[in-house]
């Protein structure tokens, strides 16, 4: 997909994008009806969400304190935080990490702030080869495409897709892989070997518990217990606002996690990572790093946005997005899509294109709706498109409506002059039939639509009737 | 969630009503938690190489949230590389030891004789699995392809 295109032209080439369709429509109405059986079948869901919200909120409001408990206890036990304000130091940090551990080769499970350093490109860059291991994430390494989801990467892609991919970089003979199942089984035996192969493995976090200097990582497949446990460093690569004060607070976003994103009530493997200790552990890791990424999320906590500090990265916004669902991820051309990214990718990387995404939304607000945390993502996308108007003005063409619309609607008396004309003259197209079929400027609305010919009175007129008959009793309005 | 459940009278009947399984293999690897290493394993060779093929695995839970059937186990007790590595996990569970809730779990850990935090906790809730084929989902991804859970007194 060519990226210097803006945002229609991108989602233009997802409409013609046949296997991407095909994809987005299996995905389809699965996440949201999952999400909405898990919901319903608990009585106090919405208390869930309440409580997931509260401990946001007080996770952010005194995150400096916690987020300096959380240093000092994976300190004490042995392992090490580092501070990246920029993608260019988590970069840099991690490097240094891998070159002090001798690695050649790391394994990855899914981390959504790797991707936004492009943290791959810059082991590879340093001769390091990244092996990821999330199912997903590996097929987008075949593909050598970015995720279009932040829970299942790979979604954009057909089966048909993935066993191409499959049979160009395996050595298969002549096995079938024409199941699921065989996909799986196949990427289970190549991704295991490397499992037990090399000295640095990266993951993400959920969460980061201050209490313990714990970070929290929720999977179904295993891989990154897998990569987390095996070799002898582990670096945890996430931001520093995922932290929250307790264990008792991560359980109530446990409680959410999982119904929001796929309908589970719990993902398969929910584990938590601290520093060795000083009491012998069977196994692990000798050395544990968290690299804690800021790139603008303190300017984001100290401004009118900070709400969207809140998300847990669950994906039901983007599942249940009307926009999303049509034109998947890519469209969106940013490490998080949908419109939890449209919310934050102008937020952290700031580009013209980033802002412009704050349009490809209708605003119907499913996504606040199923957000378990609660965000006002419509709300947070109307600062946006305020803010991209004042950044990168738009041109007079479409300036020049708006403002017209402003002058009218300023003027009480000339806007109801204005729509009363307005509505007359439709009644007169719409003739007998009360209907119109088509309106001149308005093809790709009536195209589809039939508008209903306007009432003889528009309702302030009707009011303005009522006020001046006081005499008269309600009935009089209601009869006519 | 996926996970297959008995009930056995005592830890004792575990290592006959494990060779009775009908995919029982006669390897396997044990935690060396006293509760599973005391027990009678002649019927069965001890291996320690838990990523051979058709490994199984026996380990005991330290407890569990009945809130959604998870069993907790931690790396003072357990390898990680036990739990994710074998092809068919066993897990022991007390009875007694079934909280409601995670947070019941959580306090009932810092009860427990002063220690560090483990290095990993994890909490297992049936075996692996994954969907990121065309929104399929396919168990046995990297982790365990099944779990069985042994109810004890």
């Amino acid at each position: 997909m060519d990226v210097s295109q803006d945002f229609n032209a991108r989602a233009q080439q997802a409409l013609s994008d046949a296997p991407l369709q095909s994809a987005l429509a299996k995905a389809g109405s699965g996440f949201i009806d999952k999400r909405r059986a898990a919901a319903s079948v608990e009585a106090d869901f919405e208390e869930m969400r309440d409580q997931a919200k509260e401990v946001r909120e007080r996770s952010l409001r005194d995150l400096d304190i916690y987020i300096q408990h959380f240093e000092a206890q994976v300190t004490n036990a042995g392992g090490h935080v580092h501070w990246a304000e920029s993608v260019e130091d988590l970069r840099r940090i991690v490097l240094e990490i891998c070159h002090q551990a001798g690695a050649r080769h790391v394994t990855k499970g899914k981390s959504m702030v790797s991707e936004e350093a492009h943290l791959n490109q810059a082991l590879e860059d340093a001769d390091i080869t990244p092996w990821e291991t999330d199912l997903g994430e590996y097929i987008l390494q075949l593909a050598q495409e970015p995720p279009s989801h932040i829970v299942a990467p790979a979604l954009h892609k057909t089966k048909g897709q993935i066993e191409q991919l499959f049979r160009q970089a395996h050595d298969l003979g002549e096995r079938d892989l024409e199941a699921v199942k065989a996909l799986v089984d196949e990427a289970r035996t190549v991704i295991r070997d490397r499992f037990l192969s090399v000295d640095v493995g990266i993951t993400g976090a959920n969460l980061l518990i201050a209490e313990t200097g714990t970070a929290m990582l929720a999977t179904n497949e295993g891989n990154g217990d897998l990569t987390s446990s095996l070799p002898r460093t582990h670096i945890v690569t996430t931001s520093f606002d995922r932290v929250v004060p307790s264990w008792d607070d991560a359980a109530k976003i446990m409680r959410v996690l999982g119904r929001s994103a796929t309908g589970q009530t719990v993902t398969s493997y929910t584990s938590f990572f601290s520093a060795p200790g000083a009491t012998p552990n069977k196994d692990g890791p000798e050395n544990f790093h968290v690299v804690l990424l800021d790139n603008r999320r303190t300017e984001i906590l100290d401004s009118e946005y900070r709400e969207m500090l809140h998300c847990i990265r669950c994906g039901a916004c983007m599942n249940h997005c009307p926009v999303y669902q049509t034109v998947g991820g890519h469209a969106y051309d940013s490490v998080y899509p949908g419109p939890m990214g449209a919310v934050l990718s102008p937020l952290i990387r700031g580009e013209k294109q980033d802002y412009e995404l704050a349009n490809a939304s209708t605003f119907c607000g499913r996504c606040e709706e199923v957000c378990p945390v609660r965000i006002p993502l419509p709300k947070l996308l109307r600062y946006l498109r305020n803010e991209e108007q004042l950044k990168f003005p738009k041109g007079l063409l479409e300036r020049a409506p708006i403002a017209a619309f402003a002058a009218l609607a300023r003027r009480p008396r000339l806007y109801r002059w204005a729509t009363n004309t307005g509505a007359s003259l439709l009644r007169l197209l719409s003739g007998r039939r009360g209907r119109l079929r088509s309106i001149p400027g308005m093809g790709s609305w009536t195209r589809h639509r039939d508008m209903p010919a306007p009432e003889k009175q528009s309702f302030q007129t009707r009011w303005q009737n009522k006020q001046r008959s006081d005499n008269n009793t309600d009935d009089v309005f209601f009869r006519q | 969630m996926g996970a297959q459940v008995t009930e056995l009278d005592s830890a004792a009947e575990v290592p006959y009503w494990l060779s009775q399984l009908p995919f029982s293999s006669q390897r396997l690897a044990l935690s060396e938690q006293p509760e599973v290493s005391g027990l009678d394993w002649s019927r069965f060779t001890v291996d320690s190489d838990y990523a051979s093929h058709g490994q199984m695995g026996v380990v005991k839970a330290s407890m569990a949230a009945a809130e959604t059937g998870t069993v907790l186990m931690h790396s003072h007790d357990v390898p990680t590389g036990l739990l994710y590595l074998v092809d068919r996990l066993v897990i022991l569970l007390d009875r007694a030891q079934i909280k409601a809730r995670y947070e019941d779990m959580w306090s009932a850990r810092s009860d427990a004789p002063s220690r560090d935090t483990p290095r990993a906790t994890h909490l297992i809730t049936g075996p692996s699995r994954t969907a990121d084929v065309e929104q399929t989902i396919q168990v046995g991804a990297h982790g365990p392809r099944e779990v069985l859970v042994v109810l004890l007194p």
